[in-house]
């Protein structure tokens, strides 16, 4: 009887140790011009690990300034870069908000960044750091990652090395994610990914379809649009379009 | 919730930023990774000046996050004050066109 209760306290012990919840927090910077112009904006970025599943997100610190800016369109959601992980299944889904603010999912592949190692090193938080390089979606970029926390994950869509992403960026350093803490957490909500997950979500392609259709309702909208006021003055309007991931 | 922030009244200062005054109008230089979908002209392709003194260039945004999609009007008259009339006519016109796909 003494053997059975000590499996089962083991067993719940370890029950409960499967359920530890760590919530890695980042800060960091996004240029929504890209590089074009500077619009950064800071973030804090937060990277909730249950198991083998994740959820990244990162959230502007402060008040949006585009709220004051003119002939400017704010249509960003308030949570940027959203993506859930499942190291188990493979999975990524990530979030895309449209023009009329109605967020989608869609997936993607599971870390297929080809990335180069180095032994080059730094320290991040007091935590020793080996740096890795890689190219993904028509960027560059960085990553700072700790061997010690066996965790192959990493801010927005980037993982797949052997240890935590602590610190990552691209090579023009437009997005910028640096770890700042850590803390254990409840949980977080993860039905809204499984249940899309089990349901079956529409890949890139049909993200870069939608990005598209964006961009085509625009392009019509501005089409049907006449500036003409002034008989003496020659006009020329454009608008261009810009993806921070690349799309084909 | 929705956070469409049009402010005409701040159209004048943002004039006061953008406004390029005398310069031709530059394509905008695409850095690595960045994917260009599509590039249109559109409005009002007026009768040509031909001796345009002056040059205005006003921009738009509309920020989604990870997708950006910029509008520029660049007008050029014999006068800077009707070029820039005219320009931020242009662009006046342009966000209240994206205005109407959004609402």
């Amino acid at each position: 009887m003494k053997i059975y209760l000590l499996i089962c306290s083991v067993a719940m012990l370890g029950f409960v140790n499967a359920q530890i919840t760590t919530m890695f927090v980042y800060e960091g910077k996004f240029n929504s011009s890209f590089g074009r112009a500077d619009n950064f904006r800071q973030f804090k970025g937060t990277l909730v690990v249950s198991g083998d599943r994740s959820l990244f997100t990162m959230k502007e610190i402060g008040v949006h300034l585009a709220a004051v800016q003119g002939n400017n369109i704010d249509l960003r959601p308030d949570s940027l870069f959203t993506v859930f992980k499942d190291v188990e299944s493979n999975s990524l889904l990530f979030e895309f908000s449209d023009l009329n603010q109605r967020t989608h999912l869609f997936a993607d592949t599971l870390f297929p960044m080809d990335w180069k190692t180095s032994e080059e090193q730094r320290s991040i938080g007091g935590i020793p750091c080996l740096k890795a390089v890689t190219q993904f979606k028509g960027r560059g970029y960085t990553a700072w990652y700790a061997p010690t926390i066996t965790i192959p994950d990493g801010p927005w869509k980037l993982g797949g090395l052997p240890g935590l992403i602590l610190e990552a960026y691209d090579d023009e350093d437009n997005w910028h994610m640096t770890f700042v803490s850590k803390q254990e957490v409840q949980g977080f909500d993860q039905d809204h990914f499984l249940a899309a997950m089990k349901k079956g979500t529409e890949g890139f392609p049909a993200f870069a379809a939608q990005v598209k259709k964006i961009f085509s309702r625009l392009e019509a909208a501005l089409g049907a649009q006449s500036s003409a006021n002034c008989v003496d003055c020659q006009t020329k309007s454009v608008i261009k379009f810009h993806s921070w991931e690349k799309i084909d | 919730m929705k956070k469409v922030i049009l402010s005409a009244a701040m159209m004048f200062a943002a004039f006061l930023t953008q406004a390029a005054v005398g310069k031709q109008m530059d394509e905008v230089k695409l850095k690595p990774g960045e994917e260009k979908v599509s590039t249109v002209c559109w409005g009002d392709e007026a009768s040509p000046v031909k001796e345009a003194l002056c040059t205005i260039t006003m921009k738009g945004r509309i920020d989604l996050g990870p997708i950006e999609a910029e509008v520029s009007c660049t007008t050029s008259a014999t006068t800077c004050e009707a070029a820039t009339v005219s320009a931020i006519n242009c662009l006046s016109a342009a966000i209240k066109a994206v205005r109407t796909v959004i609402m």
